[in-house]
């Protein structure tokens, strides 16, 4: 005995043996085999080989099978039957079915045609063995109810079912009866070809051949197991033509309107079609499937077989590592992104948080300015007049009581107009700086004494400062004249202003005394001055010749 | 003669003292005091006093309109303009719509008779600052325009010695000219500055009309 074992792999080995010389002669398909194409959501498909690769999710895939009418009249000669299955899609064998089949014709009293009745034979008569001597015929019955107006009924065994069918249909023994009134049944009508007299054996007395390609009708001796003897037969190989055979007119079974009659004969067929046809499929789930195509003659004997794998595979965007390399190439440019918009916006908060910082400051300046100037004059003014209105006080010391008061409030009014200036953004611009600068030195000469001669271009641009740069400016500016006023003895003071393209020059020179540079250079606030223009970028330089007096060079960058 | 004196202020305690600093001049008779351009407007074309004392900044219709409606309707009208600060840009808008003279509001008595007794002799103060921006107002125009609207050589000299810091004693002695033909100078420029806006202002008028 063989183990099972063994026994299984024997099976796969001569499995393998017997599918592959099949796959591999597909070159060498008898004529009239289908030519198989594959679509997917109607656009054609190229097979490589007889391998078919299909991604997965690819819609619907049609197959088209067989040739339409460029090559229809090859196919014409040489019809073949054929069936198809997807192997794993298809349950079974998609046999295509074909149709043909005996049929009563009805006629009216002068022999016009009435009506019609068919009895259909669908693909294979079950007994069917690809050969009429294997296969056994099969008696059927049927009941037929004559309409009004029938006089007479007439037979036939015809091909002409739907276009494309072809295949065989044999039908011999038929008998026609009915019941009689005394309740006996009569037979009306009986044909054997066996039994029938006939003067030739090809072309039967009672039956004549017809059809668009007649000679299909056929005489054939079927030499079976079961009988030994000719029959009625259609053998359609056409898929255009159709064949009959059909009782001669003479022949005609007289029947009455409203009978019922039963008809009885024996048949046996296999009918299929030919010719294209497309069955269309939903791509299947991932995985290596075959797709076979039988063709087989007239008879429904197979003669060839053709077998294309079909490899529908995992697309690359559907498979785990695609994404990896996807989500791994994404990350740097998105990562990237992510700290530019980050950083962008830290800048921005940045840039934010430093004006508002300059704001406050500005602020801050601002406040400072009205507490420190503002403020002391304003309690200084309001101790002097409150010390005036002291009874006990001599009129000269009212009086000058009245006049402190009266140049703190002009000093006050000068500051206020100075803070207000620095202030107003309308002046954020080099014309109003030098302009101010030109008139504060001017009215600061002016209530000295001191002859002021001054230097300033007759146009200026409107190129942009900041109010903290322009008060630090004027500061400087306001410090070295109130030096030069206060402390130079000088007779006069000379002041030139220029703007270069991107700088703006400062000179505030006097004809006083001077002092010796290395000795003077604490006090006198020259610290703080040069402080405050390093503050904004500047540069002051402050150049003294003992008896010849001072002068300060202040160099401001513009923007 | 008395000078008869309006006032056209909007700070109604300024408007008080300014009154009571007046009452105390002899030869000056202050007539009433207004607190809007609006009002002055209405009440001064109907008994036009010898000057005007009109506060720069003033609420609604601005003190330098004022003036142009004024001056255009009443030439000979003196209008002494009132500031609190020295605000070039603001006397500079004023002098060309036509005023004679401006004040600095802080100032003390006798400078404020001053000025209203010399107010068409004495034209206006002019600071450096104010002399350019008249020179490059002059300059700034090249058409060529009728001589009464531009400035002589000697104005010319006038002006830019003041801008550079000359004291008006100083442009005479410079010059050679006394203290007081600096001053007609300095009258003259300003009524040209004056004349010249106005044609300005009347060319544009009627362009646009023809246009």
């Amino acid at each position: 005995m063989i183990s099972p074992d063994l026994r299984k792999l024997l099976v796969r080995f001569f499995a393998g043996v017997l599918v592959v010389p099949f796959a591999i002669s597909a070159p060498d398909m008898p004529p009239g085999f289908p030519s198989i194409s594959f679509s997917i959501n109607g656009a054609p498909y190229q097979t490589v080989d007889k391998v078919l690769d299909i991604p997965a999710g690819s819609g619907r895939i049609t197959v088209k099978m067989g040739d339409d009418s460029a090559s229809r009249t090859a196919l014409h000669a040489t019809a073949l039957r054929f069936a198809y299955q997807w192997v794993g899609v298809d349950q079974d064998l998609n046999l295509r079915n074909g149709e043909m089949g005996l049929a009563v014709r009805y006629y009216n009293d002068k022999g016009g045609f009435v009506g019609l009745q068919e009895f259909l034979a669908i693909k294979e008569s079950p007994g069917w063995k690809g050969t009429f001597e294997h296969s056994r015929m099969l008696h059927r019955r049927e009941f037929v109810t004559i309409p009004e107006g029938v006089e007479k009924m007439g037979m036939l065994l015809t091909s002409a079912g739907p276009p494309d069918s072809i295949g065989v249909y044999v039908a011999d023994n038929i008998r026609v009866e009915r019941n009689g009134p005394d309740g006996k049944v009569a037979r009306i009508f009986s044909f054997d070809l066996s039994t029938e007299k006939q003067t030739d054996p090809q072309n039967p007395d009672l039956w004549i051949r017809d059809g668009t390609k007649a000679s299909m009708a056929q005489v054939v001796n079927i030499d079976g197991p079961s009988r030994h003897s000719p029959a009625l037969c259609i053998v359609d190989d056409d898929p255009v033509a159709h064949a009959e055979w059909r009782l001669r007119a003479e022949s005609y079974i007289p029947v009455h309107p409203g009978e019922t009659l039963l008809i009885e004969w024996d048949e046996m067929y296999s009918i299929g079609l030919a010719h294209v046809t497309f069955p269309a499929y939903s791509c299947p789930p991932p995985g290596i499937y075959k797709f076979r195509v039988w063709a087989s003659d007239p008879m429904g004997m197979p003669i060839a077989e053709k077998s294309i794998t079909i490899n529908v595979f995992r697309p690359f965007w559907m498979k785990w590592w695609f994404w990896a390399i996807v989500a791994c190439a994404m990350a740097v440019p998105v990562t990237l992104g992510i700290r530019a918009i980050i950083r962008a916006r830290v800048r921005w908060h940045l840039l934010r948080i430093e004006q508002e910082r300059m704001v406050e400051q500005e602020r801050l300046r601002i406040a400072r300015n009205i507490h420190d100037d503002l403020g002391a004059r304003l309690t200084h003014i309001s101790l002097v007049s409150s010390s005036a209105e002291n009874e006990e006080l001599s009129s000269d010391e009212f009086r000058s009581n009245l006049r402190k008061i009266s140049v703190m409030t002009r000093d006050l009014v000068a500051s206020l107009y100075e803070t207000v200036w620095s202030v107003n953004p309308q002046n954020d611009h080099v014309n109003a700086l030098i302009n101010h600068l030109a008139q504060m030195t001017e009215n600061m000469c002016q209530s000295t004494g001191i002859v002021c001669r001054m230097n300033v271009p007759s146009s200026l641009t409107m190129r942009p400062l900041a109010s903290g740069v322009r008060h630090a400016i004027s500061l400087t500016v306001k410090e070295a004249l109130h030096n030069a006023i206060k402390h130079s003895r000088a007779s006069e003071i000379t002041a030139k202003f220029s703007e270069r393209p991107s700088s703006l020059l400062v000179e505030i020179a006097d004809n006083g005394c001077g002092f010796e540079s290395d000795k003077v250079q604490t006090g006198y606030g020259l610290e703080n001055m040069k402080h405050r223009v390093r503050e904004i970028g500047g540069r002051m330089e402050l150049t003294s010749t003992v008896g010849s007096g001072t002068k300060m060079t202040l160099e401001i960058p513009l923007p | 003669m008395k000078k008869s004196v309006v006032i056209v202020e909007d700070d109604i305690l300024l408007q008080a003292e300014l009154i009571s600093i007046l009452k105390k001049a002899p030869d000056i008779d202050c007539w009433y005091a207004v607190g809007s351009g609006e009002e002055a407007l209405l009440r001064l074309p109907k008994r036009l006093p010898d000057v005007v004392l009109m506060d720069i900044r003033l609420p609604g219709v601005s003190g330098i309109r004022c003036v142009e409606i004024l001056k255009k309707n009443n030439p000979s009208l003196e209008i002494v303009m009132l500031t609190i600060y020295q605000d070039s840009e603001s006397i500079f808008q004023a002098l060309k719509a036509g005023a004679n003279g401006y004040l600095i509001k802080a100032t003390d008595p006798n400078s404020l008779y001053e000025a209203i007794r010399n107010v068409h002799s004495g034209g206006a103060p002019f600071t450096g600052h104010i002399a350019r921006m008249i020179v490059q107002h002059f300059r700034s125009d090249l058409k060529a325009v009728p001589s009464d609207q531009s400035l002589s050589a000697r104005e010319l000299q006038v002006l830019e010695l003041l801008s550079a810091g000359y004291l008006y004693r100083e442009v005479g002695t410079d010059l050679g000219i006394t203290f007081d033909t600096v001053k007609s100078h300095v009258r003259n420029i300003c009524r040209k500055l004056h004349v010249r806006n106005r044609s300005a202002a009347i060319a544009k008028h009627s362009s646009s009309q023809h246009h």
